[in-house]
Formats: C-alpha cells, structure tokens, sequence
C-alpha cells in the first residue's frame, strides 16, 4: 500500500488532469450535443477550463514534495529533471493558451475536442518525460503521436490540413515501427528494458560482448533515429516542413515547442544514461546530424516566402543546436541545452504571438498573415510590432545582448571545451547565413516602401500580454543570466551518475 | 591647475568647434584666445613651481586600459621637461591665437580654425605631458590628425588637399617606426610606464634579441623604431618631404605647427627618452648622422627656393637636424635649449612672413616683392631680428645654443674622446651656418630691399599689418631678442641642476668642460661664417644679379641650381621608386587580382551565389511525396550502418559478416 501511494504521488496532476478529462468529455458530449440549450458552442468555454486545469496542476505540480525516486516498478522516474521539465512544460501550455486563445475564436474551431486533444497530449508529453523503460517510452510516444496526427489534421475542411495529418501519420507510423523494432533488438539481445538495468548492463560492453555488440547498435541506432525523427532532426526533418506548413497555426506552435523538451529528454536519457559506454559510436551519428540539420535548416530557410515553412526550418536548425550541445555528453553541455531550449521555447512564443496578431483587416474579413512578404514596411503602420519582431529576429540570429546570443554561446562554449573547433566554426558560418536572412526580414520591415498602406486588424489583450512578455524576457535576460543557467544546470544534474 | 593647462584648450576646442555657430566669428576668437591665454598663464606657474623650485609632479587621473600585465593609466608627468615645453607650446599658441583673429579675420570658417588649433594644442600637451608611451602616442597621432585638418583648411584648394594627405602619409611611416617601438618596449619591459621603463634600461643593456638569425641589441632596436617615429615627426633627411608643402597652410598654422611645436614632437621624444637612447651608441651615431646631414641639407635647399614660406620651412628643417645631432651629441639639454629659442624665432619669422603675405594681397613667391620695407618698416625689423637671431648673431637667442651646439661638435678634436664621428656633424653644422645666414639675408633682400616687383595694383594695398598682428610680433621678437641670455644658464649652464631627472646624460658623455676650453678661433668659426654669409648674400644681392650667367661656369652651376631648387629631386625619387610601384600593385594586384577578384569571389558573391544555389537544391529535395521522405529516412540509417562498421573497423570479418547478414535482414 505504501508502495503504491508512493507510486501514485508523483502522477498526481497526471491524474488529476486525466480524471477531468473524462469530465470535460462528459459536459462537452452532453451539452454540445443537447437539442435544449440549441447546440452551445462550447470550445471557448473548454478552453478557459482546461487553462484553469493546466493552472491548478501547476500549483499541484510546484507544491508537490520534491521525491526522487522511481515509480510504477521503476516504469517511470521521478527526478529534479523530470520535476522541474513538467512544470515548464505547464507554463509554456499556459502560454500557449493565452496565445492561441483568440486564434480559436478568428478561425472558428468550434470542437470542443480540441481542448480535450490538448489536455491528453499533455499528459502524454508528461508521460513521456517520465519514462524510464522502454516500453513507457514507445507507448506514450505513441500516445503523443496520436494526438498528434489527429490535431494536424483538426481544421477537416482544410486540404493542407488533412494532407498534414496523412503525412504525419504515415511517416509517424513508419517511425514509431522502427523504434519498436529497435527496442525489440535491445530487449531480445539483452532480455532488459529499463534504462538503468541497460546502463548498467553495459558498462565495459563495447569492449567485451563483441557478438551482441552489432544487434545493439543496430536496435540503439534505430530507436536514435525513431527519436530524431520525432525531434525532427535532419535528415529526418522531412515531415516537418509540410506538416508545419499544413496544421492550424495554432497547433503549428504547439509542435514546435512542446514535443522538444520532452524528446530531448528521452534523447538525453538514452544517450547519456543508458547507452553512455557507447559514445564513440553515437556522438558520429549525433554530429552527422548536427551537421545536416544547421546545414539544411539554415539555407533552406533562406529561400522560403512562407511564415510557417520559414518556421519550420528555422526550427530545424536550432534542433542542430540542441543536439550540439549534448554531443560532448557531460554536463556542462547537456545544462547548455536545457538553456537553449527554453530561450528557443520563449523565442517561439514570442514569433508565433506575432504571426497570430498579425491579421489584416480587408473590411468585412480579416485574414492572418502568411507570406513573409507580408513585413514589407511594417515599421510604418504598426512600429510597435515591427520593432518586436525585431528583437525577435536578433535574439535568433544570436545578437547580444538578447537572451538567443547566450543561448547559442553556452552551446558553442561547451562544444570549445571538448575542443571541437571543426564543428563550431561549421556552426558559426551557418549562424552567419541565419543571420543575414534574419536580418533580411528586419530591411524589408524598416527600409521598403509599400504603395498601399495595410489596415491591422486590433491585437488581442492576452496575445500582446504574452508579446510582451517573452519580449521582455529575451531582451533582458542578460541582465541576470541566472535565472535560467541555475535552473538548467540544476536540471542537468539529474544526468549526473 | 596642472589639468586646467590641459584642459582648457580641449574645452575651448569643444565649445567654439560645436558651438561656434551660436557663439559667432568674435565670440569663439574671445573665448578660445581666453583659455589658451590663461592656460599659458598657468603654464608659466607650472613652470615657476617645477622648474624653478625643483620639484616634480605626477598626476594619475584614471585607469584606462588593464589587461593583463598590460596596464595603461591617464597619467601625467610634470618634470622640468615637460614644463618647458609646456611653457613653449602655450606661450607660441596663444600668440598665434591672437595674431590669427586678425589674420582669419575675413575667413568664414574662423570658429571651426581656431577649434582646430586649440584641438592641435590639447594634443601637443597631451603628447608632452603623457607619463606613459601610449597616451604620448595618442597625444602624437592627435598632433598629426590635427596637423592635418589645418593644412587641409582650404580643403577646397587642390594643392592643399594633396599637401595634407602627404604629411599624413610621409608621418604614417614614422608613426609605424613609433608603434613598433612601442610595441617591443612592451614586449623587453612589459609596462609602457616611463618611470618604470627607464628604471629598468640600464639592467638590459646586454640583452639581445635574436630575429631571423640576426643578433640584435634591444635598446638599440628600440630606440631606432622610436627614431624612425621622430624621423617622420621632426622632418628628419628621408621623410622630410612633407614640411615644406606643409605650407599650404594658413601661415598662423605653419608659425604654431610647422615651427615651433608639433615638428618639434621628435626632438621632444629623443630628450625624453635619453635615459635609453644613451645605453646605444649606435643610435648616437644614427643621430649625429642623420642630423647633422639633416641640417645641412636643408639649408643648402633653402638658398634656391622662391617660396617665402618655403625658404623658413627648409630652415626650420635644417635646424630640427642641428636639434637632433645635439641629442646625438648627448647634449640633450642643450637640444632642448635650441628648440625653446628656435620656437621664438622661427615662430616669429613665420608670423612675420604671415604679416607680409597678408599685406602684399597673398602672394607667396619671393621674387615678386621687394621694397617692402618702406610700408612695412615694422614687420622688417621684427623679421630682421628673427633672421638675426636664426643665424647666431651674438648675443641674440639663437646665438646661445646655436653656436653652443656648434662649439660642441667642435670637441671631436680631443683624439681622446674616442667620438670621431661628432667631426661629420662640426663640418656639416658649421657649414651650414653659412648657408643659413645665406639665405636669410637673400630672403629679407628680396622682400624688403631690392626694387619692387609687385603688381602696382597689389602695391596700392600694401600696408603695416594691425596692432592685434603687430603684438604677438613683438613679444616674439623681444623673446628672440633675450629669451636665449635670460634662460641660458638656467638649461644650459654648468653645474645647473634644472634639469633633475628628467635627462639623463652618461658621465663619459658629458663634454661641457671639454667645450669650454676650446680655442678661440674655434669658437668664432660659426660667426665668421655667418657673417660671410650675410656678406656674400649681400654681394649678389646687390652687385651681381646675373652672377650666375656670367660665369664661366655657368653649366655646372646652373646643374646645380637647378638640382638644388628641385630639393634634391627627392620628390621624384620617392615617386618614382616608392610611390608609384606601390599605386601599381595596389591597383593590379591588391584591387584588381585579390580585392576585386579573389576575395570577391570567394566572399560576398561567391558566397551569396554559393547560398542561394544550395538553397535551392535542398528545396528541390522536399518533393511533398511521403516515399521520397521515407526514402531519405531509410538512406540515412544505412549510412549510419556503414558508420557503425567504421568504427569497429577492427573487429574480426566474422562480425562483418554477421552484421551484414543482420543489415539484409533488416
């Protein structure tokens, strides 16, 4: 009993959140649905409910005693990490409700589902920080995914939006078949499944067990890439861009934020948990995509004149950088991750609260941005915008004094310190290309001139809130940079074994 | 009060530069003129505090640069040197303040002329004042700048344009020679602190430093990159080239930069660093040579020029040699004698020369005028007594060091002295006072005397010059009339202790007695020769007009004339040799090949081709059809398969085998 109590303990707000799930079915199905009340529109409603859920299992969440144990027949991990990860991953929610609040309401998301789509995905975004084993791992991958694909595909009368949620299906398929496979190799060849029992196993492995040896790295490099895939990594990043491009901005946002976390602690805990003794091997595929990521990300951004694929890839070659980070696996490097994550969490908050308000008004309709085009002398009818955007653009273009310089500085300073001089002067010239179509964005801002001036439609309350505030972040992070490196070093700690 | 000298100039630069538009054309004249003024007031205090009671003063303002070991404070150093100059730069630039409120007076751009000048003396004082290397080279690059943007005045006239730019280059080769003395101080000392430096030069006199095989004695390598700095600065043979078309100036620039101050940057650099200079008497050697070569050089040219200005430029060039062969000498005091003196006199034949220009409607060139001294009797007598003090007329300044120096050179008779090459300097300095006493009295024949050959239009106009022109004059003459008794046995005399620490002179180099009991024939030569240059000058001047095409030897003389009156084609061989084989490559080959070509290509277009193509190929491979993703997927972990047989290259063929039956497997 007492066992099962402390198993239950750290899931609280899982369960918390799952038990009013089903209760938000129950009301959404039943009111929705109720010929009396004249089919209510419930989203805004569910919406502002599920921000309260999310809400209280933050406090549930932040007063929870700090346990570090692991649960559920070591199933699941209960560590400063995992801990500090989720109630992150509350925040950025919260966030991204603010955000896309008025979204829902401008496009006419009516599905009350929605929300209850969110909510799971949450908990199966939870889950999947936990994960301590194998099989956890794939099932709430796969959990997640599901979610996935569906809300991909959520706006039904939408031709991009279901070829978004077809593709992402069958390549998601493909890759969570190939991570199965690949922990069916390990779990045959080892008869083990929890992480640590594989650490353990293989310590001095490489070097003795030579017979097995090819079927793990074969299992390890299949489930390295499952999981690459799913942090879109080149050259896995294929999905991404169309996927991105094909979702409502909306849930655009939230695949570009909320998985990250999550997969790169999976990744972390693979790498440099259970399959450390193997790091010679994986740090060449790591850098391989490294490689191929910043490179791929960076140039194929130059050339796109939509908002959403720009994202995309803009994305891809900071998953580059996260990857950079860990790739001298120690801890120094693995807390410098952890950094660029949150800066690159809060930069996209800050873009996407942009996109999202920048909708221009033709009278009678509104209709939101999607051409980068679209920035052509912005700076002229709406300057408060333009010069956020700006600052947006220089902290991803690595600009001090703004918070995406330390970001990306930590990252190449833990990379220095293994002395990978080849890799970082590689990233620092792509950074440079970055830089320049950063800044392209920001000319065609300040220094074109339009003939005709657009009318914006009014910004939301709760959009310029969170504006501001990742704005104000990013801009003066600099001014006590701790904030976020003692959290993240205490974060790396839990790696530290 | 110390800073206020320094600071007063630098206030009034801002305020009548930034604010001359408000404060109007006799605004900025009153204010500038004021704080340079009182300035000059307070270097006189200065003087009488440090100099006269013997103390020495050191200021540290700020800390500026600490990196390091490298550690560079806003410090300033007050000794008997430094006030010296301090006293000379205030006095001359104060004067020359007042002399150009008339001078500029029509100009429209007086405001920004005199914020110049006043910049020019913030940095002058800076430079003398600097405790360590680095703020007296800010003070020396600031000089220059400010040299430049007053030869540049008329930046609309193309002579001046082209004049500016050639000092700043010819100075940029002795402001590298600086830096990199600067750098290997750095480098054997780590400090640039004076203090610290020359604590320390005697404990590396045998230190050597081996580059490219050669063997080289350090604080003879040191102190020739310092003289290369004063080569290009004091207009030493070599990089003189820019003085005389420094004087497309206005004439109150050339009095206050070209003559009494700034030229005089590279002496003030050898005394100051006469602590090291004296460990190498290889530099000595170098001094002598390239100063008493200076000298004479100089004056040999300045007999054939027919530029006013021009004519007192060479004249000033050749007694910056005589300075500078002095420090050769180790006479470092007397040096600094002669530069006090000379800035009275030369600053006062500038003025003069101004103060004729002004009158006879700016024309420049000797041979138009002519018996000027009937308008202008006043300006006459004060260029006589400057010309009379140049040339070493007894008891006027120049006389005291003038002829002092010369005495000294003449110790090289005394075997015993083991200081041979200080005969190079007696010949050629003794010489050349003939020539200089030449070509003063040739240039107040030509002014003041001879029949005119002025315009009647321009005759018309010709008038003595206002009071505020006429008073910097006087008191500039009356200096050039006592100043050199008055402080003779103050800087010079034996056993004064004036001079404190500030010089340094190697007892075995000291030869004061040695000069003194000289014989007195010896000590007459340099007057006789002066006197048979007045003579001589005189003797054409007014009895053989066509001397030259009535001898007999016409053709060498004409060879030489014309040799001479083309400086010794020194322009042209610098043109020739260095200036346009470097324009070439700097076009074909640095521009055109690797500018333009090499560096273009492989950067900015290159590169921006090299993105946009890449850039589109990678787009290309975003087809949109799920088996081509699916397909880069499956390539990718196949290459990670063959990464995984790399890398366990040293496994037995079996595994290979059993990898790659597992590979078909998958």
């Amino acid at each position: 009993m007492n066992n099962f109590l402390y198993d239950i303990y750290p899931i609280l707000p899982e369960i918390f959140i799952l038990s009013n799930v089903c209760i938000l079915l129950v009301y959404g199905v039943l009111f929705s649905s109720s010929i009396k009340l004249g089919y209510p529109l419930l989203a805004q409603n569910l919406g502002l409910l599920s921000c309260q859920i999310l809400g209280c299992s933050f406090i549930i969440t932040y007063y929870q005693t700090f346990l570090n144990l692991s649960s559920w027949s070591d199933f699941f991990i209960n560590d400063i990490f995992t801990f500090k990860t989720k109630c992150l991953i509350f925040l950025m929610c919260l966030g991204w409700i603010l955000i896309t609040f008025s979204y829902i309401n401008y496009e006419r998301i009516n599905s009350f589902e929605y929300w209850i789509l969110i909510l799971l995905a949450i908990v199966a975004i939870l889950f999947i920080i936990q994960s301590y084993d194998l099989l956890t791992m794939y099932l709430s991958i796969e959990f997640q995914s599901l979610i996935f694909y569906i809300l991909a595909s959520f706006k039904r009368t939408s031709e991009f939006s279901t070829e978004a949620g077809l593709k992402y299906f069958v390549l998601g398929a493909f890759s969570s078949g190939l991570l199965l496979f690949g922990s069916s190799l390990i779990y045959g060849l080892t008869g083990l499944t929890n992480f640590l029992d594989l650490a353990k196993f293989f310590t001095g492995m490489p070097m003795l067990e030579l017979s097995s040896w090819i079927g793990l790295t074969t299992g390890f490099t299949l489930i390295l890439v499952s999981l690459l895939f799913k942090l879109s990594a080149a050259p896995f990043h294929m999905w991404a861009p169309d996927v991105y491009e094909g979702s409502p901005t909306s849930i655009t946002l939230f695949f570009s934020i909320m998985p990250k976390l999550a997969i790169l602690s999976l990744l972390l805990k693979l790498l440099i948990l259970s399959f450390h003794d193997f790091i010679t091997f994986w740090r060449i595929i790591i850098l391989i995509c490294i490689i191929f990521s910043i490179m791929i990300g960076t140039l194929s951004a130059f050339s796109q004149i939509k908002w959403k694929r720009f994202i995309a890839y803009s994305s891809i070659s900071h998953v580059g950088f996260f990857l950079l980070a860990i790739l001298s696996g120690n801890l120094e490097g693995i807390s410098s991750s952890i950094f660029y994550v949150i800066i690159y969490v809060i930069t996209m908050l800050g873009i996407f609260s942009f996109i999202l308000t920048l909708r221009f008004y033709n009278y009678s309709y509104h209709y939101q941005t999607r051409y980068l085009q679209d920035l052509i002398s912005l700076s002229r009818f709406n300057p408060a915008l333009a010069i956020s955007l700006t600052l947006f653009l220089f902290s991803m273009a690595g600009i001090p004094p703004l918070g995406g310089f330390f970001a990306k500085l930590f990252v190449l300073l833990s990379v220095l310190q293994t002395k990978s001089f080849g890799i970082s002067i590689f990233v620092v010239l792509m950074s440079c290309i970055s830089c320049f179509y950063y800044i392209k964005l920001i000319k065609s801002m300040y220094f074109s001139s339009i003939n005709e001036w657009k009318v914006l439609y009014p910004i939301n309350k709760l959009n310029s809130l969170l504006l501001g505030f990742s704005l104000l972040f990013i801009s003066f992070i600099f001014y006590d940079i701790e904030l976020l490196s003692i959290l993240s070093t205490l974060m790396s700690f839990s790696f530290l074994n | 009060m110390y800073l206020l000298i320094l600071f007063l100039p630098l206030l009034g630069s801002l305020i009548s530069g930034f604010g001359g538009r408000w404060l109007g054309c006799r605004g900025t004249n009153t204010f500038s003129t004021l704080c340079v003024v009182v300035s000059s007031l307070f270097s006189l205090l200065a003087f009488f505090e440090i100099g006269l009671t013997n103390t020495t003063c050191t200021i540290f303002l700020v800390s500026w640069i600490k990196s390091g070991a490298f550690y560079v404070s806003w410090g300033f150093l007050f000794d008997s040197l430094t006030v010296t100059m301090l006293v000379v730069i205030t006095l001359v630039s104060s004067l020359v303040h007042i002399y150009s409120i008339k001078y500029m007076e029509n100009d429209p751009h007086q405001p920004r002329f005199m914020s110049y000048l006043e910049i020019f003396t913030f940095f002058m004082l800076i430079l003398v004042t600097a405790d360590n290397l680095i703020q007296m080279f800010l003070g020396w690059e600031g000089v220059g700048l400010a040299s430049y943007l007053l030869i540049n005045f008329w930046y609309t006239r193309l002579a001046a344009n082209q004049s500016a730019i050639k000092a700043l280059i010819v100075n940029r080769v002795g402001d590298f020679g600086l830096s990199l003395g600067i750098f290997l101080i750095f480098w054997v000392f780590n400090s640039v602190d004076y203090s610290v430096i020359f604590s320390l030069v005697p404990l590396f006199d045998n230190q050597f430093l081996t580059f490219l095989g050669f063997k080289l004695h350090v604080l003879t390598l040191i102190s020739l990159f310092l003289f290369i700095g004063a080569i290009g600065k004091s207009a030493q043979l070599g990089l003189h080239t820019w003085l005389p078309d420094a004087m497309e100036g206005p004439t109150p620039v050339s009095a206050l930069i070209h003559a009494a101050t700034m030229v005089t940057a590279g002496v003030f650099l050898m005394i100051r660093f006469s602590p090291l200079l004296e460990f190498s008497p290889t530099i000595l050697f170098i001094l002598i040579t390239f100063g008493s070569l200076t000298a004479f050089f100089a004056a040999v040219t300045g007999v054939f020029q027919h530029d006013l200005k021009r004519v007192i430029a060479y004249s000033t060039c050749s007694q910056l040699g005589y300075m500078i062969f002095s420090c050769g000498m180790s006479c470092y005091d007397v040096s600094l004698f002669h530069l006090a003196n000379h800035a009275f006199f030369k600053a006062l034949l500038f003025l003069s020369a101004g103060s004729v220009i002004h009158a006879v409607s700016n024309e420049q060139d000797m041979r138009r005028m002519g018996s000027l001294l009937k308008f202008m009797p006043l300006t006459y007598s004060v260029m006589l007594i400057g010309t009379l003090a140049l040339i070493g007329f007894p008891f006027l300044t120049g006389f005291y060091s003038k002829d002092f120096i010369l005495e000294l050179t003449q110790i090289s008779s005394y075997s015993n002295l083991q200081m041979s090459y200080i005969s190079f300097a007696c010949w050629l300095g003794t010489m050349s006072v003939f020539f200089t006493s030449f070509y003063s009295f040739r240039l107040i024949y030509l002014t003041f005397l001879n029949n005119t050959n002025l315009a009647k239009s321009s005759l018309n106009l010709v008038h003595e010059s206002s009071l505020l022109m006429i008073f910097p004059l006087i008191i500039l003459s009356i200096g050039s009339i006592f100043a050199g008794y008055l402080i003779r046995d103050l800087f010079v005399g034996s056993g004064s202790d004036f001079w404190g620490a500030a010089i340094f002179i190697l007892p075995k180099h000291s030869t004061f007695i040695e000069a003194e009991e000289l014989p007195i024939v010896v000590k007459w030569l340099p007057f006789i020769l002066s006197l048979l240059g007045i003579f001589f000058a005189s003797f054409v001047q007014i009895f053989l007009k066509t001397f030259y095409f009535k001898s007999n030897l016409q053709n060498l003389l004409s060879f030489f004339t014309f040799l001479i009156n083309k400086k010794w084609y020194w322009d042209v061989l610098y043109n020739r040799l260095i200036v346009l084989p470097i324009l070439n490559f700097g076009y074909s080959i640095s521009f055109k090949i690797l500018d333009r070509g090499f560096i273009e290509l492989s950067g900015p277009y290159g590169f921006t081709k090299f993105v946009s193509f890449w850039s589109q190929i990678l787009i290309k491979l975003q087809t949109g059809q799920i088996t081509h993703y699916l397909f880069f997927m499956i390539f990718t972990f196949c290459s990670f398969s063959i990464i995984l047989v790399y890398s366990y290259i040293n496994l037995t063929f079996n595994l290979l085998l059993l990898f790659f039956t597992l590979f078909f497997f998958i």
